[in-house]
């Protein structure tokens, strides 16, 4: 009779258990969706809010990208292997660099923002992570494919990677950052030196 | 005559600098103790780094040289109607290989699309000039045979960087060949001997496409790091995704065939999906609702 009490017990617990994650991850997926909404909301206020300059727009997109994205997680990915070879002073300069870099790259490509709009097609939550697909179009283009890589383990979801038409933002930077940290032998001062040169804030 | 023998000269000249770069242009491999260098060493997949560096650097300057300012001749002084008249037309004249390539891959719902958008906007749409079948909802896609030997599991090989072609593998050389050979223009330029009409439609394709991506090359050059590095990760994950026709990597079962076909996202009524070899595959075409694949 215990036992079978206990059973029930258990199986209840397990049924409510089981219906709560169903009902979070649910939720979860309405949040993701709105979570790439306001990135995306965030990333067109702010640089609109900006003056025309490409220095504006750097330093416009650098608070979106330190709230909305998993910027030293990013940074570990660009340098493959390399990221253990380095000393933690240097992985903490690297950062900084790298989110400088990012936004003066791409708060430059801001300029040619007129009006498009972001939809968001489907959410594929797998707990600890999630991709959002979303298609950008209106403007003069003909649209594009813009895939949103989550991490949602932590307290506040944060943007891994960002894939457009299939081309991943994180893959192509590890690409280039390996192939120069290979060329000079692991010692990443040319990098460094060339990530700043290309920088427009700081 | 004279011509010929100045092109085969020039061919074996050609032959010659590649063999001698070549046998001097393998990349080191790395120290094997160096865990950092190999793993980028194999990432990259480019063991003929150094040949490749150089050609991208002769590709570089004839670029500059030539094909950078023509684009920009035709990108200013072509309306852009006109411009899309060009484009339409091109595309047009591919449609027998992309709809070969649609049914070597056993898409025949894309096969269906790509023949019926070859008579529509050859006829309506004026030799290709209009691309009439578009509004008729039959949206244009691309196909090569390096993508169908990609979708039968054909590795890429290593990384090439061809003079004057650009980024190319060995999967996709072959390609190149393949579809040459399947294109019934090939044969009309040699049967009736007017190759050139081949070499201007190259040389109009690689204008329309530098033209049409002038300030996204521009940018690109200016934010890379390592430039060659980009457009080598960039071009292999471009072929990646066009192998794919822009669905999601995680989703495709097998070629046509998504997750999303089996399991709809409301979790209702699974759709029974017979996977036989044969059977022709759900909703191929229209790529998971806003995938957006126009140039796939």
């Amino acid at each position: 009779m215990l036992n079978r009490r206990a059973f029930l017990a258990a199986a209840a617990a397990f049924l409510l258990l089981g219906t709560d994650l169903g009902a979070s991850r649910a939720v979860a997926a309405a949040d993701l969706s709105a979570f790439v909404s306001e990135v995306a909301d965030a990333s067109i206020t702010e640089l609109s809010k900006a003056d025309p300059t490409d220095p504006a727009r750097a330093a416009a997109l650098k608070p979106v990208l330190l709230k909305y994205f998993d910027m030293p997680g990013l940074a570990r990915h660009v340098l493959g292997g390399y990221w253990k070879k380095i000393s933690a002073e240097q992985q903490k300069e690297f950062i900084d660099a790298f989110i400088n870099y990012v936004a003066s790259v791409y708060g430059q490509r801001f300029k040619e923002y007129n009006g498009q709009k972001l939809e968001v097609k489907r959410v594929r939550d797998q707990g600890a992570s999630a991709t959002v697909f979303t298609a950008v179009a209106g403007g003069d283009d003909q649209g594009a494919r813009v895939d949103w890589e989550i991490n949602s383990s932590g307290a506040q979801p944060l943007v891994e990677d960002i894939r457009v038409e299939g081309l991943s933002l994180a893959d192509t930077h590890r690409q280039e950052f390996t192939s120069v940290m290979a060329q000079h032998g692991g010692d990443i001062t040319t990098l460094m030196g060339i990530l700043k040169s290309k920088s427009l804030v700081n | 005559m004279n011509f010929k023998l100045r092109f085969d000269r020039m061919v074996l000249a050609t032959g010659a600098v590649a063999a001698t770069l070549l046998m001097s242009g393998c990349a080191t491999p790395p120290d094997p103790t160096d865990e950092a260098a190999v793993e980028a060493y194999n990432e990259a997949n480019d063991p003929l780094e150094p040949m490749n560096r150089y050609f991208f650097e002769i590709n570089h300057v004839l670029d500059e040289l030539v094909l950078k300012p023509f684009a920009g001749y035709y990108h200013t002084a072509l309306p852009q109607f006109a411009q899309d008249g060009v484009r339409n037309a091109l595309r047009n004249l591919h449609s027998p290989t992309i709809f070969a390539n649609d049914m070597f891959q056993g898409s025949l719902d894309r096969g269906g699309v790509t023949a019926g958008r070859f008579f529509i906007n050859s006829t309506i749409g004026l030799a290709g000039l209009f691309d009439v079948a578009d509004s008729f909802g039959l949206k244009y896609h691309d196909e090569d045979f390096g993508q169908t030997l990609g979708t039968y599991k054909v590795g890429e090989g290593p990384y090439l960087m061809l003079p004057v072609l650009g980024p190319s593998n060995p999967r996709d050389l072959t390609g190149h060949v393949v579809d040459y050979a399947l294109d019934p223009l090939t044969w009309v330029g040699y049967i009736y001997n007017v190759g050139w009409i081949n070499t201007i439609r190259g040389g109009l394709e690689g204008l329309d496409t530098r033209a049409r991506n002038m300030q996204a090359i521009e940018e690109l050059q200016k934010g890379s790091v390592d430039f060659y590095a980009t457009i080598r990760s960039l071009y292999r994950q471009h072929r990646n995704d066009a192998i794919r026709n822009g669905e999601d990597p995680n989703d495709v079962i097998s070629q046509g065939i998504t997750t999303e076909d089996q399991i709809p996202s409301d979790g209702k009524d699974a759709p029974t999906v017979f996977l036989l070899p044969t059977a022709k595959a759900p909703d191929t075409g229209s790529a998971p609702q806003g995938q957006v694949s126009e140039a796939n």
